[in-house]
């Protein structure tokens, strides 16, 4: 009766292929990034207004656009930070698009995966951006510091470079205290230490990490997901750790299809969206164990998982959901990208009921 | 009435359905509300965007990544050294117990400079990039991007106040900008910053020059050699320095100072001042060359214009030669005469031998020297070929005007000469020593002439003009005029002396005169007794000076 309703809003063809859309902050337009059949770099602002989106900028620039994040401009100037097919990470001013205000070759093949944090008034702190390349590494980016990294993951000499697939910022509630997670295409899944700079956790979902996030940036961590190939995925209780056995989780079975995605909501950091691979989108809900930490036999303190539930599905699309970006300003608005060359605006209803 | 459960269902479902309905039409409601109110905020955004920078955490230290690396290549070190079997003694007394232990300690230390604090990793992370800085600033330098580099540098400072480097180097690009102000301020910070870095000293003296504070300059240079007492740009500019300091006490400095120039320019070390160039000057193979192309012309017209006009030169000479021997006839009962005569005659005796030997090689050689010359002089000097015929003439102008004036219009063809030898009044007092030896060239084969010239020089200036330059043959030539034109002439040249004995290297000129010459400047001072114009007394403290 009181179940959320995911519908279809605009659904809007282009001619490139879509990897991420993200709304840009503080109005009703948002950035689509993609790649045109010809190997160049698609990227267009929408605007929603009264039932359909109209494209009001479209720029081509050379090489294709894999991921784009705001998080670590200002709320007033709210600049683009894009990770190309190339490695290179660039920072847009939306206004004025000709060149980037920042532009670093920050990788030696494609950047995967970008996330930022210390803008928009989310997460204290430096603003930085992280990103996950094919080449194995994961570096953070300062905007104010150029050409350079402000810190840099990589396999040590010696080891096999594995493909990095996401990257996701929290734990950011000072101005000290950062963590990065990263998770690679064998199903390591690492969470670095910004502040100590050492590797605080990994562990091995053992299948391809898809997506890591946490359900919020700007707290002291507390949850944090992973999607994976095999239909899977995992959401870990980050406020307790075991010395041995970490960070307690759950693991739960979606899509039927690769989990491409996870998406927390804004207003609501225990509900959020996975997208699969079959065009379909899931709506969960995690709730909490009556007790989160329980001490095991030698008397360590241990999380205690609790459970995810299942609110809506829908599918939308036969081909994968590339990207999905919940509104920041609207609650149950959102934009989803999907192979199939197609721009969808969704609405989710009931969102504060449940 | 009784429902079924499945109409029951029905109806929830059309209930729902319809609920949905509602509820998304009031959310798309909404959204239009919502897209406006965006864009009144969006706007609102826009016109904030004036506010200044927030204030933000450090950026985040990149030395971390090399701090990883380091760890990671410690590792494999520690495999490296094969541990020494208990048995293997043959190893054991190769093993070098001190090189192990300080290895040990090395390590330690190593890891005692990993920084312990966020600030202590900021600092070190922004002197790294201040680092980078100055190193793109170096290579924009020496590409001659100057105003690049003054940036790369100020960026650096703004990273690492602390780096004298900096400064010093910005300094550096400043000079060359010949920004001299700024630089002389950076220069000062850096030394602020490390007192003993002689770099910035020396920036410092050559920005000072430029800016004319030479005193201040001579201090930098000063400070530079107490540091580094080998330094030898150090020792040439102070040198030059002083100089050019005492020049400017003795008199206005001359306005195109060598020394600016050289301050500007890139190479500094080729620079001597005038007094200590080469004394040499046929060395300046350009010159030469340009000379001898301009001589071989000019010979080639001279024996035209010879070949021309000889029979009318002839005349003419053979007519001078006669006014000549006529005029020393008359005038062999006056002394004073007999004076005027003989250096007339000497004059002309001289300039007969030169026509005798050859003129060209005596008109080549007055013309090289005043080409030498002829660089910071008046253009009147410039010119060229003097003439020996036109010497006699001159020198019997004012017996023969009609002889004079036929010669002065003759050697037309051949190049003009200016009036130098005929008119000493004409020519300036110098200014500078290299001004006067110049003069002193075109000049010492006519005593009048040098002595009209010399008599306008302001006797307190000779230590300045002389300098280090004074030599035998220019003290005995003014002594010989002293001696030939100021006693004929009854002037007092008591001033003239006084001062000429405080020129420096005058005591070392004097102590080499032979006798010979010491007897003319005997007959001068006997003259100036004689004249009892001075106290005895000041007579003879001069002439121990003069060590007569």
């Amino acid at each position: 009766m009181e179940k959320p309703q995911i519908i279809l809003h605009i659904q809007k063809p282009v001619t490139y292929t879509l990897f991420d859309a993200k709304w840009i902050p503080s109005s009703a337009k948002f950035v689509s990034l993609g790649n045109y059949a010809k190997g160049s770099g698609a990227l267009q602002i929408y605007e929603v207004s009264h039932g359909d989106v109209k494209c009001i900028l479209d720029v081509e620039k050379s090489k294709p656009f894999k991921c784009g994040t705001f998080g670590a401009s200002s709320s007033q100037n709210r600049h683009l930070a894009t990770g190309d097919f190339d490695g290179k990470l660039n920072i847009w001013n939306l206004e004025s698009l000709d060149l980037p205000l920042y532009s670093v070759k920050g990788h030696t093949e494609i950047i995967n995966s970008i996330d930022s944090v210390g803008g928009l008034g989310i997460g204290e702190g430096a603003p930085e951006i992280v990103t996950g390349s094919r080449d194995g590494t994961v570096k953070v980016w300062d905007p104010r510091q150029k050409n350079e990294p402000v810190a840099t993951m990589e396999p040590e000499e010696g080891e096999t470079k594995r493909d990095c697939w996401a990257v996701a910022f929290g734990h950011a509630y000072n101005d000290q205290d950062r963590c990065v997670a990263a998770g690679y295409d064998n199903g390591d899944v690492k969470l670095f230490d910004l502040r100590a700079m050492s590797l605080r956790w990994e562990t091995n979902i053992k299948n391809g990490v898809c997506c890591l996030e946490f359900d919020r940036k700007d707290i002291s961590m507390n949850k944090l997901v992973a999607t994976s190939l095999e239909s899977k995925f995992h959401v870990w209780d980050m406020r307790t750790q075991h010395p041995t056995k970490g960070f307690a989780s759950v693991i739960e079975k979606a899509h039927k299809s690769t989990v491409w995605l996870a998406r927390h909501l804004p207003q609501n950091r225990d509900i959020f969206m996975t997208c699969g691979g079959n065009g379909s989108l899931c709506l969960w809900k995690y709730s909490y164990p009556a007790s989160r930490v329980t001490k095991d036999g030698e008397g360590q303190e241990m999380g205690v998982a609790g459970a995810v539930n299942l609110q809506q599905n829908v599918t939308l699309s036969t081909q994968p959901i590339s990207s999905y970006d919940w509104s920041p300003d609207k609650e149950g608005l959102a934009v989803c990208t999907s192979f199939d060359q197609q721009l969808r605006v969704v609405i989710t209803t009931k969102l504060k009921t449940i | 009435m009784a429902v079924s459960p499945h109409e029951e269902k029905m109806v929830n479902l059309q209930h729902q359905m319809r609920q949905n309905q509602t509820d998304l039409q009031e959310f798309i409601a909404d959204l239009g509300n919502w897209e406006d109110e965006m864009k009144t905020k969006e706007q609102d955004l826009k016109k904030k965007k004036t506010d200044g920078p927030e204030k933000m955490p450090p950026v985040r230290n990149s030395l971390v990544k090399k701090k990883l690396k380091k760890k990671k290549k410690k590792k494999p070190e520690q495999g490296k050294p094969k541990k020494i079997s208990g048995f293997d003694f043959k190893a054991w007394d190769k093993f070098d117990v001190d090189k192990a232990l300080q290895e040990i300690d090395g390590e330690e230390k190593k890891s005692s400079s990993e920084y312990e604090t966020d600030e202590e990793w900021e600092m070190e992370r922004k002197k790294h990039l201040a680092n980078e800085e100055k190193n793109t600033g170096n290579s924009h330098l020496s590409a001659g991007a100057y105003e690049v580099a003054v940036e790369c540098y100020s960026r650096g400072i703004e990273l690492d106040p602390t780096n004298a480097l900096l400064p010093a180097n910005r300094a550096l690009a400043l000079i060359k900008m010949e920004k001299y102000g700024a630089a002389e301020v950076d220069c000062t910070s850096a030394i602020a910053l490390d007192p003993l870095y002689v770099k910035a000293y020396l920036r410092r003296a050559a920005a000072r020059v430029g800016l004319q504070r030479l005193e201040p300059a001579l201090e930098d240079y000063n400070r530079v050699l107490q540091l580094e007492p080998g330094n030898v740009q150090a020792q040439k500019e102070t040198e030059r320095l002083r100089k050019e300091i005492q020049r400017e006490k003795d008199g206005p400095r001359p306005e195109a100072s060598s020394l600016e120039k050289i301050s500007t320019s890139e190479v500094k070390a080729v620079y001597k001042p005038p007094e200590q160039r080469s004394k040499k000057p046929l060395r300046r193979i350009e010159i030469e060359e340009i000379g001898i192309k301009e001589n071989t012309e000019r010979k080639a017209a001279i024996a035209k214009v010879e070949a021309q006009q000889s029979s009318v030169k002839k005349e003419i000479e053979a007519k001078d030669r006669q006014i000549f021997e006529k005029f020393t006839g008359k005038a062999s009962g006056d002394t004073n005469k007999s004076r005027d005569s003989k250096l007339n005659g000497d004059a002309e005796s001289q300039v007969f031998a030169s026509t005798e030997n050859g003129s060209q090689t005596y008109s080549h050689n007055s013309h090289t020297c005043e080409k030498d010359v002829a660089g910071s002089k008046d253009s009147k000097l410039d010119n060229s070929i003097v003439p020996p015929v036109k010497t006699v003439a001159q020198a019997n102008k004012k017996k023969d005007s009609k002889g004079s004036q036929k010669e002065t219009s003759t050697p037309k063809p051949i190049s003009p000469r200016g009036g130098v030898v005929a008119h000493p009044l004409e020519r300036e007092p110098p200014q500078t020593s290299f001004q006067f030896q110049g003069d002193f060239k075109v000049l010492k084969n006519d005593l009048q002439a040098f002595y009209a010239y010399f008599k306008r020089i302001d006797p307190a200036l000779y230590p300045k003009l002389f300098g280090q330059s004074l030599e035998a043959p220019i003290l005995l030539k003014i002594m010989d005029c002293l001696q030939e034109c100021c006693i004929p002439a009854n002037e007092d040249c008591f001033d003239r002396l006084k001062s000429l004995s405080e020129v420096k290297r005058f005591s070392m000129i004097v102590m080499f005169l032979s006798s010979k010459e010491k007897q003319g400047i005997k007959e001068i001072f006997q003259y100036l007794r004689g004249k009892s114009a001075h106290q005895e007394g000041e007579i003879d403290a001069l002439m121990k000076k003069y060590e007569v």
